[in-house]
């Protein structure tokens, strides 16, 4: 795999988002299946009524409400009171995972970066939707610094977070998802960006993050060297994690059954997560970050 | 071969092979990822036993495949041919009559057999092997001396042809030897005979049937005989004419008749039908029965192949017949050619017909010069010279006259018998003196007897045949000294009385003796009463036989193929053509003795002469193979060769043609294959 090493430099000298994606991404919108309540106000409907325009309901009037809402029409026609009930619009929250292990250094361009472009494009349309963003590293630590972004202004913000990130993390994604449930409370949709490469097995996260009822999608990122790997004769390979060593002799067999193997592990993935309510998506960091915003993800329902 | 040490370093290379399978790999580092994959795939493969990895390994099969190949070809495996040792071989190849035979396995000529036999054993041999090929028939030829191109020796074995021939190996055998053994000549305790060459040691193959003439002087040297039978195995039947012939009328009294002599060399009698034609008319036919081989009592109880071992001690059964043609050459006007037939097909075609000629009689003429002989005259008109002669008496003077000069010179005289005279040169025809020399030095009277007694007569000599000179009395005589090569027939106390001797293609016989005196007084008193004696004619029948053709039936006798034949036409043609059985012609010149020769007697049949540019045939002659050993086709199992008997190789030797350069190209071309398989990683 000594041909990581330049790919990975050459992506780093591009630009994490294009002015070209941008001007895409600004058309977008974070859907949420679900209604979620925010803090601040937002653009989205909340579950909460409130002051926008829009008529949601009608209810009787018990002492203490505000008098201003109260439908004086309605009272002249049947001389009872009724409180006249709005749509409430509210922000949302939304939290992007990247997992941030040693084996998303690998791919041209590395997983690590596809990851970041990907976590920059989509937390950007939140941006502009005014909700609440926030790019977390799966590193496992107590304290996240990680900004909680609103308005189209803090891009800046998000990019420079983003390129400062670095991926050296040697906890298991469980307990790095386990920290960030600590630490986050609020509801609102997940992107979890992973090429699920952990020994300990990526199930136990999930269920943490299930358990958190969030709106959660898995972002499967392979590098095209794990999907079709172009090795050759008799080979010690060696993890870049936990320098577990396989000994393998190359051969149209081993490799037929690799492959095999890969599209179980892929199978139990989608399956796993579906049974969960997440939606599933595996990409290639071949295909670029804009196709799988604007097709993929749009399909799978994620952006609008 | 491999020893057993060789083989068991051979047989520990697959396990070898396997374990180098099993030896860890010096692998070659690489970072991934994440071996998470990997791991569960290696270990879904490891799931099975260790086997089912090296089962799946084309590699591995591969060069076991190849070891297996190369064990295989350490076998020497290889089918049966001849084997053949030594490097230097003679292949003497028997071309002769009975080679014909079709009595083959697949049908074919024994020849050709023979043949294949030596395609096979040239293509056995090394590449730096030299063979040469003799074939014989009753005349030997090399056809091609030593060589090692395979490729011209087949083509002169291919080029050999079946005669019409009997068979003789003497003289291939001795060319044969020669080569084997040069240098020599006699005396190997000699100083001074020093060997010009050293000898080769040879291998001889001699391809034949067996039935050739005995071989009485045979020294092989360096030379390995090898005798190779070629025929069939079961005893055969085949029934042949060995014997065809008109007699002599001289003989009979007057009758004419055929006599064949049938033989039969299978061991069963057999019947066939047979017939006689003169010209195209079948004049005589008769089923007959030729009894089978007399089989020796020691080998009665034994099976007809065992009995074929000792073919030698079972002559081949006979039958004879004969054919009264008196009345048919009454009526004959021009010489007719007779043909006797046997109409069954047996396996061997040439010996199933035989020729002879019936030429209309041709009177001898013969002139004798005396002025007054009756006892001359008495033994020359006998009924039977006047059948076959036609004697003109003739004073001395009549040598002087120019008729008898130009028929002299012209050879219209068979034989002159001179009576105390002699011409001025000597006439185109045989001649007889009787007491008066030749003219010219050759001969000579050396001394004079008053009596003279016989001590000694040569009768082997065919002009003395029965002639009993003891019981004559002779009184004056002469001794006479011939020219050289002369022979002497009488020899008296001081030497020859009576000599004959050649004279450039003809034959003089001079009698130093007269029979009557010519006295001063006119008396003609006898000087000897040998014409009172039954010697006395049977030398004039002899004189006239002999010397002067007499014999009414000229081409009676047998000639064979190959041999020379001597043609006196009846008219003294300057040319002659000669027509073979073949229709094919050819024209001779006449010989200084107004005879002429032909040679090209190959095949069997009748021949027809005629005068150059002339339709009108002179006379007819036969040529007949009519060779008991060629008709006997039971292959011989054991060849004499002087005091040594050669075996018949029948039992080939199992024999090798090896495969294991084949295999070996093999191995090598699967390596060639694995090497590709390694090097593109295809199907691995």
């Amino acid at each position: 795999m000594a041909n990581t090493a330049p790919s990975k430099k050459k992506t780093q000298e591009e630009p994490l988002l294009s002015p070209a994606l941008l001007a895409q991404l600004e058309r977008m919108e974070l859907v949420s299946r679900k209604i979620f309540r925010g803090r601040m106000k937002g653009e989205r409907r909340s579950k909460r009524k409130g002051q926008s325009v829009e008529f949601a309901d009608f209810r009787n009037y018990v002492a203490g409400d505000d008098l201003r809402f109260i439908d004086w029409n309605m009272y002249a026609r049947l001389d009872k009171l009724f409180l006249k009930l709005f749509m409430e619009e509210e922000d949302l929250h939304f939290y992007t995972l990247i997992d941030v292990s040693p084996s998303m250094q690998f791919g041209s361009p590395t997983k690590f970066q596809y990851a970041k472009q990907l976590a920059g494009a989509l937390g950007y349309i939140g941006l502009c939707r005014a909700d609440r963003v926030k790019i977390e590293a799966l590193d496992g630590s107590r304290n996240s610094n990680a900004p909680t972004l609103r308005g189209r202004s803090s891009l800046w913000q998000l990019v420079d977070h983003l390129e400062r990130m670095e991926s050296q993390s040697t906890v298991t994604m469980t307990e790095a998802v386990k920290a960030f449930c600590l630490r986050n409370t609020g509801k609102g949709i997940l992107v979890l960006i992973t090429d699920l490469m952990d020994k300990s097995g990526y199930e136990e996260a999930l269920k943490y993050l299930v358990a958190r009822d969030l709106d959660i999608y898995l972002i499967h990122v392979l590098s095209q060297e794990e999907i079709d790997p172009d090795i050759n004769g008799d080979l010690k390979l060696v993890d870049c994690e936990d320098q577990d060593i396989a000994e393998v002799s190359v051969s149209q067999r081993l490799i037929d059954r690799y492959k095999q193997t890969l599209a179980t592990f892929i199978e139990q993935a989608r399956d796993f997560s579906s049974r969960r309510g997440i939606v599933y998506t595996m990409t290639s960091t071949e295909r670029s970050v804009d196709r799988l915003v604007s097709r993929y993800l749009r399909q799978r329902g994620l952006v609008r | 071969m491999l020893t057993w040490y060789q083989w068991l370093i051979l047989g520990l290379v697959p396990p070898l092979i396997l374990s180098l399978y099993f030896l860890k790999l010096r692998r070659v580092p690489l970072e991934v990822p994440s071996t998470y994959l990997w791991t569960k795939t290696v270990e879904d493969m490891h799931v099975n036993s260790i086997w089912q990895r090296l089962r799946n390994n084309l590699l591995l099969w591969l060069q076991l495949l190849i070891v297996l190949i190369l064990m295989i070809a350490c076998l020497r495996p290889g089918c049966t041919g001849e084997k053949l040792s030594g490097d230097r071989f003679i292949f003497l190849v028997d071309k002769s009559a009975s080679m014909s035979a079709t009595d083959t396995e697949s049908g074919i000529t024994r020849l050709e057999e023979a043949k294949n036999q030596i395609y096979t054993l040239i293509d056995r041999m090394k590449s730096s092997d030299a063979a040469m090929v003799i074939s014989f028939s009753d005349t030997e030829g090399v056809d091609q001396s030593y060589t090692k191109n395979k490729a011209i020796l087949k083509r002169k074995v291919k080029s050999i042809k079946a005669t019409h021939q009997g068979s003789d190996i003497n003289r291939a055998l001795v060319a044969a030897t020669g080569l084997a053994n040069p240098g020599r000549t006699s005396d190997k305790l000699s100083s001074t005979d020093v060997q010009v060459a050293d000898a080769l040691a040879a291998t001889m193959y001699i391809f034949s049937d067996g039935a050739i003439k005995d071989v009485s002087k045979y020294a092989p040297g360096e030379l390995t005989a090898i005798y190779q039978p070629v025929g069939a195995v079961k005893p055969v039947s085949n029934i042949g004419i060995t014997t065809f012939s008109v007699n002599d009328q001289l003989d009979t009294g007057g009758s004419i008749e055929a006599f064949v002599r049938l033989q039969n060399s299978g061991f069963d009698s057999k019947t066939v039908e047979v017939s006689l034609y003169i010209g195209d008319q079948l004049t005589d036919a008769d089923t007959v029965t030729v009894p089978g081989r007399e089989i020796a009592e020691a080998n009665m109880s034994l099976g007809a192949n065992s009995r074929l071992a000792d073919i030698g001690q079972s002559p081949p059964g006979g039958l004879s017949l004969k054919f009264d043609l008196t009345s048919v050459a009454a009526v004959l006007e021009s010489a007719a050619p007779i043909r006797f037939k046997i109409d069954a097909p047996d396996d061997y075609l040439l010996d199933n017909e035989a020729y002879c000629v019936l030429n209309p009689s041709r009177l001898t003429n013969i002139l004798v010069v005396t002025d007054y002989n009756p006892a001359l005259k008495l033994a020359s008109s006998t009924d039977r010279l006047k059948k076959i002669a036609n004697v003109k008496f003739s004073e001395r003077s009549f040598l002087k006259e120019k008729e008898y000069q130009t028929n002299a010179a012209l050879g219209v005289y068979d034989l002159i018998i001179f009576d105390q005279c002699s011409p001025e040169t000597m006439p185109a025809c045989n001649t007889v003196f009787l007491s008066s020399l030749p003219p010219g030095e050759d001969w000579k009277f050396t001394e004079e007897l008053e009596i003279t007694p016989i001590i000694y007569t040569n009768n082997s000599h065919p002009v003395m045949f029965d002639v009993q000179m003891q019981n004559v009395s002779i009184l004056y005589g002469q001794v006479i000294e011939g020219p050289k090569g002369s022979t002497n027939l009488v020899e008296s106390i001081a030497g020859s009385v009576i000599a004959i001797g050649p004279r450039s293609g003809f034959e003089d016989i001079v009698v130093g003796f007269p029979m009557i005196l010519y006295e001063e007084d006119g008396e003609t008193p006898y000087n000897t009463d040998w014409h009172k004696k039954p010697s006395f004619p049977f030398f004039m029948q002899n004189i006239i036989r002999t010397l002067g053709s007499g014999s009414r039936f000229n081409s009676l006798r047998a000639n064979r193929p190959g041999n020379p034949v001597k043609i006196k036409p009846r008219y003294p043609y300057e040319e002659i053509d000669v027509k073979n059985p073949e229709g094919g012609q050819q024209s001779l010149q006449q010989q200084p003795n107004k005879s002429f020769v032909y040679n090209k007697t190959a095949d069997t049949g009748i021949y027809s002469v005629s005068e150059k540019g002339s339709s009108e045939v002179d006379q007819l002659f036969a040529v007949n193979l009519l060779d008991r050993l060629e008709s006997d086709i039971a292959v011989r199992d054991e060849l004499k060769l002087g005091y040594e008997s050669i075996k018949g190789n029948s039992t080939r030797e199992p024999a090798r043609r090896d495969f294991w350069t084949f295999l070996a190209f093999f191995a090598l071309a699967i390596l060639t294959l694995e090497w590709i398989i390694y090097n593109r990683r295809v199907f691995i």
